[in-house]
């Protein structure tokens, strides 16, 4: 993580910014985001793994795919974080 | 009191349970601040935990005892509808992960310690506020009973009856909670975290392989279900559960951060950044909430049959602890009933601070001391955490657990109703507040009604069906219900948000061609963006105090 000096613009004696060094307009908006839709989609339509069959060492497919889709829910959050790191 | 105890088991839960009071104690002096006499130190830890301590904070807050003990209790009595706590603790962070850096922005420059601080803020509205307060406090209540149900769960499968030692359980909790506020359960974590993690790691590695793999633990479980009458219990979800299983799943994520508890886990984190990197790491107690959900099933392989309660039902919440006490040697079902037992005390102490603070901040403050200083706000919260485990207390002793049940189950209908208000609010100012209050209000009276016309049926062998609870017997909501021809039911929270947005929305139109008067909003854009290194911070909160 990089350390940075804060910024110390003028300010007016209530601790507002005073006008023309507000910073750029600041905002969260990345197309990285849309990554966020993939956990709840792989999820939440139950149809999509509500079967017995492929198991995987005797576990239902319904059981070990939820537990697999905690790593997608892992990753897309991780990937968004870095990517939007402050 | 003490009949058929086993005396190993309740030594080590004792030695382990006393060593972590002593650190609740201890707490105070850790990271030691200048006065716990303000609410930002005693209710919110100094706002200033990192990603490890919030990790373990929120973690412990989250996945509460209760759950520990209720999810695999539904797996082993329903089956594949209990998993739904898996897909509902993998979506929940994707969905709040933009949310919640924004009011946590916008909570540091206005030094906002509740939901309803910022709602009173940002809607101009102390009607609102105290709405959002009051739903806070409520769905939180049956909550923090509902840990004592954990304990005593663990207690009942060590042979310990009768209340009193609940009832010193919690004295001690509420002693050290009065002490150290916030800084004890963010402390206690990490004792009750390690010992769950090791204790389902070990459960999930030892219990199959003494049941012969597997394959014999789903086998029996598809047996009993196969056997069983209720057509809506199975290994996998039967056809029209479906809908109950996402809508489940998707209604308890928008709810889960919207409770207080929540809130104040992430208030108490000191950048943006500490909570993006625990909505990418929490997932790991999902991980482990799912391997506890196979308990349940290890626990009809083992053939372990719930202990009968007083009123001579079956209490499922006794299953796990059962099943360890069978597959383990007396000493480690000590260390597993200890993690439990522990497991109570976290989210029970983080959830009376919580809604302490709604009482002090929005209630006391805004209505009965509107000059009150940081330290009388302090001193308020403190009261009311001892309020708060007192009834919570009586709620479970006095009345039929049940109720509190009943109470918890409506409480993630409820509080799911201030998401317009909150949630909604963080992004747009849009709805008019008098809209936002109409939709709250809509969204209740959907959301009792539901729960009040859901009947809990139990399937007989020769087919026909009897009526156990005639109202809030569930919150799977029959679609029928409504004229839909369709046996698929759904999450009764989900209706009635629904409900709540569609009055939200029309209201706002409605309220806006009458020109009815808006509310001022004393946030600005750019604050709920702003983050640590920014020089705004606290010190725009040291000159509105």
């Amino acid at each position: 993580m990089t350390v940075h000096e804060p910024e110390q613009p003028a300010r007016h004696p209530d601790g507002s910014l005073a006008e023309g060094t507000r910073r750029a307009e600041r905002s969260d908006h990345s197309s990285w985001n849309w990554l966020l839709l993939l956990p709840l989609l792989a999820t939440l339509i139950p149809p999509l793994y509500n079967r017995v069959d492929p198991t995987l060492s005797d576990i239902p497919f319904f059981y070990w795919y939820q537990l697999a889709a905690i790593g997608i829910g892992v990753s897309t959050t991780l990937i968004v974080y870095v990517k939007s790191r402050g | 009191m003490f009949d058929n105890v086993n005396t190993v088991e309740l030594a080590v839960f004792t030695a382990l349970f006393v060593a972590v009071s002593a650190l609740g104690f201890v707490a105070a002096r850790w990271r030691r601040p200048d006065t716990l006499d303000h609410l930002d130190e005693w209710g919110l830890g100094g706002r200033n935990f990192g990603s490890w301590i919030t990790w373990f904070l929120i973690g412990g807050d989250l996945y509460t005892a209760y759950t520990f003990v209720a999810v695999p209790a539904l797996v082993f009595g329903a089956g594949a509808i209990g998993f739904f706590a898996v897909p509902y603790t993998i979506v929940v962070y994707p969905i709040v992960f933009l949310v919640l850096i924004r009011l946590w922005s916008v909570s540091h420059v206005h030094g906002f310690v509740t939901p309803a601080d910022f709602v009173r803020a940002r809607h101009g509205s102390s009607t609102l506020a105290l709405l959002v307060a009051i739903t806070g406090i409520v769905a939180t209540m049956p909550y923090i009973a509902l840990q004592l149900v954990g304990i005593e769960a663990v207690l009942k499968a060590m042979g310990v009856t009768g209340h009193i030692p609940i009832i010193v359980a919690f004295t001690i909790l509420a002693a050290y909670t009065y002490n150290s506020g916030l800084r004890a359960p963010a402390l206690i974590a990490f004792v009750k975290d390690t010992l769950i993690y090791i204790v389902i790691i070990v459960a999930v590695i030892v219990i199959p392989y003494k049941l012969g793999g597997w394959d014999e633990i789903f086998g029996a479980a598809e047996a009993k279900f196969k056997a069983s009458p209720n057509p809506g219990d199975g290994v996998i979800l039967a056809g029209p559960a479906q809908l109950q299983y996402a809508t489940l799943a998707l209604g308890s994520a928008l709810a889960l951060f919207l409770y207080p508890h929540s809130i104040t886990g992430v208030l108490a984190s000191r950048d943006r950044n500490v909570i993006k990197r625990n909505m990418a790491a929490l997932p790991a107690y999902s991980f482990i909430l799912g391997l506890l959900a196979l308990l349940g099933y290890m626990a009809i392989a083992a053939g372990i049959t719930p202990i009968t309660n007083d009123a001579g039902k079956a209490d499922s919440n006794t299953i796990v602890p059962l099943l360890f006490s069978e597959m383990f040697p007396s000493w480690f079902a000590g260390v597993a009933f200890a993690a439990i037992g522990i497991g109570a005390l976290v989210p029970a102490a983080i959830m009376s601070i919580a809604a302490a603070n709604l009482w002090t901040r929005n209630i006391y403050k805004e209505y009965l001391n509107k000059d009150a200083t940081p330290k009388q706000e302090a001193r308020s919260s403190k009261l009311a955490s001892l309020v708060v485990k007192v009834g919570a207390l009586l709620a479970i002793l006095a009345l039929d657990p049940q109720f509190s049940i009943d109470l918890q189950l409506i409480g993630g209908i409820i509080i799911l109703q201030t998401l317009p208000a909150v949630a909604l609010g963080l992004y747009t100012r849009w709805f008019h507040r008098w809209a936002l209050i109409a939709g709250w209000v809509a969204g209740m009276a959907v959301g009792f009604w539901t729960t009040y016309q859901i009947q809990q049926k139990l399937f007989n062998a020769d087919g026909t069906i009897t009526v156990v609870k005639e109202h809030f017997g569930g919150s799977g909501f029959p679609l029928a219900e409504l004229g839909f021809d369709t046996t698929s039911s759904i999450y009764a929270g989900f209706l009635a948000l629904l409900a709540n947005l569609v009055v939200c929305a029309v209201g706002t139109l409605i309220l806006r061609v009458t020109k009815a008067p808006e509310g001022i909003d004393r946030t600005k854009p750019d604050e709920y963006f702003a983050d640590q290194d920014d020089p705004r911070l606290r010190d725009i909160a040291g000159v509105m105090n």
